[in-house]
């Protein structure tokens, strides 16, 4: 009996002494990467440019802006505009550029170190109008039995021309919309000598104007092959309610571009990308080549893609009363100033329809 | 038993068949593609090609071919040298003609193989010089010629003269050091490739030229004074007298007979008064800086060289600014109140009323000039020139200064629609903006001593005439210069 226990704890011991077992990552390549766009508009547009961070079993680094590089946009007809560095690695054209519809358009990039980048020609095609904007209040399906997802859907009602190949890609510009605070429910702080946690009713402000703080945009994109020369009203844009953003009133700003297969292609597996679940049916993650290529390297891996395109815009104004579906709204207890970002004065331009 | 091996036997064999069966002779293909056009201009061309293959290529020379006919008779040769690896090449070629067409094509030298991709035609573009920036220098400094399509042999000539050219960037700005001058104004002219072109704007030389006409017939200095003009009579007086003691007289320059004059005053003498070329008024009676002891007088320079008293004035002020408008008096700020209030007088009802303030504090030390009806004043500190429209009493921002900030008691006088503003303490530098483009120029600088300050400006003739008080350490009487701010040498 004793020697059975003898055998079973050596087992036991020998079974305890694992080690863990170290991954060694080849270290990855910091990359260029060019993200930006030229429109038909009116600049400033912006081209930025970092450069990745590697990857490995930690976190090791940040992505970094890369400085002093000259930057360039050359037309089809050899006019250069260089653009100017407004922040470290955000490069601007000045403000009367614009891109010529017709005409191609390449990205010059000659770095500090004098590495030089150049885009494939990107062409600027035409892009029909968008006749008019309209919304519907869509809810999504959670894991949460007691709260669904919710927001704005919005979409884009438009003409397709039948004589062109065209490729859409949609973009929202930050939204503006009405805070609404609760400043008659302001309190004193917890620590107040006297009456900590009373009421302390401010007489300003209730409503104020922001312009939306989120960094995430959404994209949408379509070509015309199933639907070549016929009236389309597609889905362009989706907002989500964060229980602030539709208490009143928010103003959405819908760009529509047209731009080239080569760009649609690129955005439809970036789309591909960004959406993966992590289920067995998702595409494999891939680095997406872009348009930008290394002048004494081409085969050097540059991420992003500089995008040339037509553009028109239209703004909706997207009223709280006419939605079906909202999250709990949240209270803010204080004079709406307080909200960063935040002013009372609504912008120039602000002149919801009036019902 | 048996059996049972044999029917192992069967199946290791079927097996083994499966996978011998499997094995398919490979047979690599190689595709070539000249893919791309990069890159394009006048004389150069950039071009991507591509070689498809899932093998390595041991190809002797990889390239591209260039010809100005699709048979690629005589070809221009792109050669990339040897290559192993498939992908993507860029291949470059500079030395083109102008506006002319072209066949490209890549090209794969494989084992004695010549493999060819897709032919492109492509048109190189025109060369064109759009503009100047600056349009106008001097002998020696540089300036950019912008434009497009510039080949490396361009040469540029400012007249008939022809200019260095330093470098070209981008094929499109052209760096080039401005020749001795022929003329004053000169047309640029851009020779690429034997293609003549003319720039729009024309080019303007560094003008301006400087003469010391007279000293001052005396050993005074003046600081704090007031000046005024009547046709060629220069007027400048009270103020102190290095500070020292009151300056109670007046004295008159005769531009025309350059000769000086004293002339009687019998009013109060009086330091930091405000004055416009006829009028001047309040100012201090005290020696001392601070405090001011300011006093309402009123005065007009009449056109018979005498001085009228006028009645008082309904504020009192320490060297406000001064500026007649359509006969119409403007004083503005000072330092007594908060240095943005403006009153106007009516020489015909004799009337004052406050109009809109300024839109920063100004004093008689900053900088403006009248022009068409409007005034100009220059932020000293952000160097933003404001406009004054009396017709709607408002001030609109007109452009930026591009001289040193925080210059002050400098002078801005208008001649032939181009205002001259400068010579601010501690500085010998003018320049020029022309009221009909807002177009800045630097004009030659002032040979005389900088530590002097301007203790009258006037204006006659088309020239401009200031007197120039030293510092107290310095030594010498003051002197009298004339400007000729279109003068060539």
């Amino acid at each position: 009996m004793f020697q059975r226990f003898i055998l079973v704890a050596l087992i036991l011991l020998v079974s305890s002494c694992i080690d863990p077992y170290r991954i060694s990552l080849p270290e990855g390549q910091r990359l260029l990467t060019v993200d930006g766009f030229i429109t038909t508009d009116f600049g400033p547009h912006r081209i930025t440019l970092t450069r990745s961070d590697t990857y490995g079993s930690v976190f090791e680094g940040l992505i970094r802006p890369v400085s002093q590089a000259t930057v360039a946009v050359r037309d089809s007809q050899g006019e250069v505009t260089f653009l100017v560095e407004m922040e470290p690695g955000i490069y601007e054209t000045p403000r009367s550029f614009r891109a010529e519809v017709g005409r191609s358009y390449i990205l010059q990039i000659t770095l500090q170190d004098g590495k030089a980048y150049t885009s494939l020609p990107e062409t600027v095609n035409p892009v029909p109008a968008i006749d008019s904007l309209s919304y519907r209040s869509v809810q999504i399906a959670t894991d949460s039995r007691v709260e669904n997802r919710s927001g704005v859907q919005i979409l884009a009602s438009f003409r397709d021309p039948a004589d062109q190949t065209n490729f859409y890609y949609w973009r929202t510009v930050p939204g503006t919309f009405v805070v609404v605070a609760n400043p008659e429910l302001h309190t004193f702080p917890p620590d107040h000598p006297t009456n900590p946690r009373g009421p302390n009713p401010k007489d300003c402000c209730a409503t104020c104007f922001l312009v939306d703080p989120s960094r995430i945009t959404g994209f949408s994109i379509a070509s015309d092959e199933d639907f070549n020369g016929l009236s389309n009203r597609l889905p362009v844009a989706f907002i989500e309610d964060n229980g602030l953003r539709f208490k009143r009133t928010y103003r959405a700003q819908i760009q529509q571009l047209g731009i080239s297969a080569q760009a649609h292609r690129f955005l439809r597996l970036v789309e591909q990308q960004v959406s993966l679940t992590g289920s067995v049916f998702d595409q494999p993650p891939a680095n997406i080549r872009g348009n930008m290529i290394s002048l004494s390297d081409p085969d050097e891996t540059v991420l992003g893609y500089f995008i040339a395109a037509s553009v028109d815009t239209k703004q909706i104004y997207i009223e709280n009363e006419r939605l079906q579906f909202l999250q709990t709204p949240r209270i803010i207890p204080d004079d709406c100033r307080t909200v960063p970002g935040a002013v009372v004065d609504p912008p120039a331009d602000w002149n919801p329809p009036r019902n | 038993m048996k059996k049972y091996k044999f029917g192992l036997l069967s199946l290791l064999i079927f097996i083994f068949g499966i996978f011998i069966s499997c094995e398919e002779a490979e047979d690599f293909t190689t595709s070539l593609a000249t893919e791309d056009v990069l890159y394009l201009s006048g004389e150069r061309v950039r071009l991507l090609g591509r070689i498809l293959t899932t093998q390595a290529v041991n190809a002797t020379d990889h390239g591209f071919y260039i010809a100005t006919n699709e048979s690629f008779t005589q070809p221009l040769i792109i050669s990339l040298g040897q290559r192993t690896n498939p992908g993507r090449f860029i291949g470059e070629a500079s030395g083109l003609q102008v506006d002319q067409r072209y066949f490209v094509k890549s090209f794969l030298a494989l084992e004695g193989e010549m493999l060819f991709g897709n032919i492109i035609e492509l048109n190189t573009l025109t060369p064109a010089a759009t503009g100047l920036q600056p349009n106008n220098g001097r002998f020696g400094e540089i300036i950019n010629i912008l434009g497009r399509n510039f080949t490396a042999d361009t040469r540029v000539f400012f007249g008939n003269t022809e200019g260095q050219v330093v470098g070209i960037d981008f094929e499109s700005r052209i760096r080039v050091r401005i020749p001795v001058a022929e003329a004053p104004v000169v047309t640029i002219r851009v020779v690429s490739q034997g293609r003549e072109m003319v720039v729009s704007e024309v080019f303007e030389y560094t003008t301006g030229t400087y003469r010391k006409i007279s000293d001052f017939p005396g050993s005074q200095r003046f600081f704090n004074n007031v000046f005024l003009q009547s046709g060629k009579d220069f007027y400048v007086g009270l103020g102190t007298e290095r500070g020292l003691s009151f300056n109670s007289q007046f004295w008159k320059f005769d531009v025309l007979a350059q000769q000086w004059q004293q002339v009687p005053f019998e009013g109060t003498p009086l330091r930091f008064a405000f004055n416009s070329t006829q009028y001047f008024g309040s100012g201090s009676v005290l020696l001392d800086r601070f405090p001011f002891f300011l006093v309402p007088d009123f005065w007009k320079l009449e056109s018979d060289g005498s001085f009228t008293r006028l009645p008082d004035l309904p504020f009192v002020e320490a060297n406000a600014l001064a500026y007649e408008l359509d006969g119409q008096l403007y004083v503005a700020g000072g330092e007594n109140g908060f240095g943005r209030e403006t009153y106007r007088y009516s020489p015909a009802t004799g009337n004052w009323m406050r109009v809109n303030n300024t839109p920063f504090r100004v004093t008689r030390a900053t900088i403006s000039f009248v022009y068409e009806g409007k005034i100009y004043i220059l932020n000293p500190e952000t160097r933003e020139l404001f406009a004054y429209t009396p017709s709607t009493d408002t001030w609109s921002f007109v452009t930026n200064y591009p001289g040193q900030p925080g210059g002050t008691g400098g002078f801005g006088l208008v001649v032939d629609g181009r205002a001259y503003i400068g010579m601010e303490f501690r500085s010998n530098r003018i320049w020029e903006l022309n009221l009909s483009n807002m177009n800045w120029a630097l004009k030659n600088d002032f040979p005389g001593i900088i530590q002097a300050s301007n203790a009258g400006v006037f204006l006659h003739d088309g020239l401009i005439y200031f007197l120039r008080s030293a510092d107290l350490q310095l030594q010498g009487p003051m002197e009298m210069w004339e400007f000729d701010p279109k003068g060539f040498n």
